[in-house]
């Protein structure tokens, strides 16, 4: 049995491996999932399990477990993120005030001042505070372990200078309170991840309204008494053997083998082959894919929720909840950056104690010093500033990226992996152009008769001559016309009688075909015959999209280029020619792409149908074509919303000028605090220069505008 | 005016036939229709000006049954 939940609280991997932890203690349980992305914990356990106790414990460790109900969590994420915005906008109010009220002269200044920033240390801090403390019992630091130290090494000595004045003048400690930068250091880096999440769920938004509503019910067909009954039913509650039909331009809902009917299907969004398949009688068809011009009668082969299509979406869902985090490069830092504080602040306070011979107190002011000061408060904003900015210059470019971390990942890639169809190609059949047999003449006439008989045909590859013919055309009016599915089509206008179709077709009627050289070609040949005279052919095939060629040549310098496809060998070989690929990967399965997409380390996959979907799910870089499938979609880090290349190369010279810019921002948001240490160190006292308060604000106002100022040089790009 | 024969596959009972009947008798143009689900056709008589035989077979398609074949009788 299964029970899945919300959770909310979770902000990273961190969090999503501790509620793992928690719940797979409870007995009984088969397995334990956390998925960070979609924010759920899934269980399966097979007898009855005490669900409150679940939630109990996760609740103990800080996070709450909510039920999946439809209408319910949508209103209740808009109060959250109001509410969010509420806190963020709260905590730099106060921060400001704090700040403000050090200029202003009045008396129980101080205590005032401690008053106010009680709250914002022990409320909008409290997430920093609880670092600390997992720093000092294991060891591992973030970025957030530094703003905590920071802030509550700030907020401790201030405090013990407010309440024991005596104290402090007895052991000449330098009497100042650094109120203020505890307010700085939290609302920064509050403000720094708004902005983040604000740039997350922006994306997300765009990529909603793409999505269409894709069918969730079936047209169930029973006997009862001769009359034919029809009822739609929820494709969760479809059984094996239930009979379905679908009409043209339905999404078959589920698998199954035809009963009745004969239809072109399209499976390219599934299989890569860009023309539709013809199924009739005991063909197999796959959910997913489209009905084409015709009914389809079959009979579902497995249950409703478990086509080949939902194996591939619970794939996808699993895939992205184990995707590695990478850690962050500001962690990474920061990792590096808390033990050196700390090393430098003890050698301080060992300096001043053992060697200068001074009071414990005295040398304890100085360790503080040191860490308010070290504390880079402008840190938080680095990253997050830069990605903001790139982000949304990208979406106005019309290339939506889903995260921060997709950034720095695109600036380490080495393999690049294209779909074929859809992707390099434009999906669809079009007509490459018509060839005469033999010095036969063809009047505008036959083209118009020609026309007219197409129009009458849904086949995909008679629209595709439709359109190529009706630039220069007009269809004439029939007076006969049939259609043999899988075959041709033939009809008759004024005595003369037309044929359209394959060379198996035309052979069948008689038609002289041998003695005219039909070359080879990668696509469809569609031959047209008049009065059993063949005229000449049509030949289609599936284009490369204009830009292709143009944009794998910028990429092959820099990148290793794969073609992947589940199309047959000559089509996918074709392609790769044109373009220059040298790494050919055909006739792969789903699963297949899955495995190559792994065998290689930093790679980047650009897909658009749904075969693409699992391997775009373990890709390291996943981009979608935005005119291709939801299911490819929101399976990716980044959607190309125009459905061109060009955007590709746009991306990956983005991000790489992001890194740039965000290594620069950390840089400069080390820098100045750094070169305070030895003042605060107390390497100057004897100039009387010591860390005011006002030098702590100084170099975190100086440092956060810097690299403020210098992620906007990317809205030029 | 023209008249035409459609050959109609997926018609199972009285209902189908009727439904295409029904559709095809209120669209513009059609003078004379009728169906027969027995033997799989529908005869059309109507005003070329006014409706093209593209349309009917449209039409009964969108309904959920299939045209393979018509002849101008």
């Amino acid at each position: 049995m299964k029970k899945e939940w919300l959770i909310e609280g979770m902000t990273c991997s961190a969090c999503a491996s501790a509620i793992k932890k928690e719940v797979s203690q409870i007995q009984g349980l088969e397995s334990v999932d956390v998925n960070l992305v979609l924010e759920k914990l899934s269980i399966e356990h097979a007898k009855n399990v005490d669900f409150d106790n679940i939630i109990k414990k996760v609740d103990s460790i800080g996070y709450k477990l909510k039920d999946l109900g439809v209408g319910e969590s949508s209103l209740n994420q808009v109060t959250d993120n109001h509410f969010k915005h509420l806190k963020i906008s709260s905590s730099i109010i106060l921060a400001i005030i704090i700040w403000g009220l050090k200029f202003i002269e009045f008396n129980n200044k101080e205590y005032l001042l401690l008053l106010l920033s009680t709250p914002m240390w022990i409320y909008f801090g409290f997430k920093y505070q609880k670092s600390v403390i997992r720093f000092l019992t294991s060891g591992s630091s973030s970025m957030n372990t530094l703003i905590g130290l920071g802030s509550s090494s700030a907020y401790f000595y201030s405090t013990f200078v407010v309440l024991f004045p005596s104290i402090v003048s007895r052991n000449q400690m330098p009497p100042t309170t650094y109120f203020e930068a505890v307010g700085f250091i939290i609302a920064f880096v509050e403000f720094g991840k708004f902005l983040e999440e604000k740039a997350k769920k922006k994306a997300r938004a765009s990529l909603d309204g793409l999505f269409k509503q894709s069918s969730k019910e079936a047209r169930v067909i029973e006997d009862i008494n001769k009359e034919v009954k029809e009822t739609f039913v929820a494709i969760n509650k479809i059984q094996k053997g239930m009979t379905i039909k679908v009409l043209p331009g339905e999404k078959i809902p589920v698998d199954g083998i035809v009963i009745d009917g004969q239809s072109n299907v399209n499976e390219s969004l599934m299989t890569g082959e860009p023309v539709p398949v013809l199924k009739e009688k005991n063909s197999k068809l796959l959910a997913g894919s489209i009905n084409g011009n015709s009914f389809l009668i079959f009979k579902a082969e497995v249950n409703g929720n478990e086509s080949f299509l939902n194996e591939m979406i619970s794939f996808v869902e699993n895939a992205q909840s184990s995707r590695p985090e990478i850690e962050k490069l500001a962690d990474k830092i920061s990792s590096f950056f808390v033990p050196a504080v700390i090393a430098i602040a003890i050698i301080t306070f060992s300096s001043w104690y053992f060697i200068g011979d001074k009071s414990l107190a005295i040398s304890l002011s100085y360790l503080i010093s040191v860490l308010v000061i070290a504390c880079p408060c402008a840190l938080g904003l680095a990253t997050p500033t830069a990605v903001v900015v790139a982000t949304g210059r990208a979406s106005e470019n019309g290339v939506l990226i889903r995260g921060g971390e997709i950034i720095e990942k695109a600036s380490h890639i080495t393999d690049i992996f294209f779909d074929k169809t859809g992707t390099l190609t434009e999906g669809h059949p079009e007509v490459l152009g018509f060839e005469n047999f033999d010095g036969q003449i063809i009047t505008k006439e036959d083209m118009d008769n020609v026309l007219g008989i197409v129009s009458y045909s849904n086949h995909p590859l008679s629209k595709s001559i439709s359109n190529f013919l009706i630039k220069k055309h007009i269809g004439s009016d029939l007076d006969s016309f049939e259609e043999i599915e899988g075959k041709g089509i033939c009809g008759e206008i004024d005595d003369n009688k037309y044929t359209v179709g394959n060379i198996k077709y035309l052979k069948s009627l008689d038609i002289e075909i041998t003695k005219h050289k039909i070359k080879k070609f990668h696509g469809s040949i569609v031959l047209v015959a008049k009065n059993k005279k063949l005229l000449g052919t049509f030949l289609i095939s599936d284009q490369i999209k204009s830009n292709s060629k143009k944009i794998i040549n910028n990429l092959t310098e820099k990148y290793n280029l794969h073609i992947i496809s589940g199309d047959r060998k000559e089509a996918v070989e074709f392609v790769a020619d044109e373009l220059g690929i040298k790494n050919i990967h055909n006739e792969l399965s789903p699963f297949e792409k899955v495995e190559l997409i792994k065998s290689k380390s930093n790679n980047l996959m650009v897909g658009d149908g749904i075969n693409d979907a699992p391997a775009l799910a373990v890709a390291d870089v996943s981009i979608a074509m935005g005119t291709g499938s939801e299911v490819a979609i929101s399976s990716s880090d980044v959607t190309l919303l125009n459905g061109q290349l060009d955007k590709l190369d746009y991306f990956l010279k983005l991000s790489n000028k992001t890194m740039l810019i965000i290594k620069e921002n950390l840089f400069m948001s080390l820098i100045y605090n750094t070169l305070l240490i030895p003042v605060a160190a107390g390497c100057f006292i004897s100039l009387n220069i010591y860390i005011e308060p006002k030098y702590a604000s100084l170099a975190m106002a100086i440092s956060s505008l810097s690299v403020i100022g210098n992620s906007l040089r990317l809205r030029k790009f | 005016m023209k008249t035409m024969e459609f050959e109609v596959s997926g018609m199972k009972c009285s209902g189908c036939s009727s439904k295409i009947f029904n559709t095809i008798s209120e669209m513009d143009g059609v003078v004379e229709v009728s169906v027969s689900h027995d033997d799989n056709f529908a005869k059309i008589e109507f005003e070329e000006q006014k409706i093209k035989s593209l349309e009917f077979k449209t039409k009964i398609e969108e309904l959920g049954f299939k045209v393979l074949k018509m002849k101008k009788v």
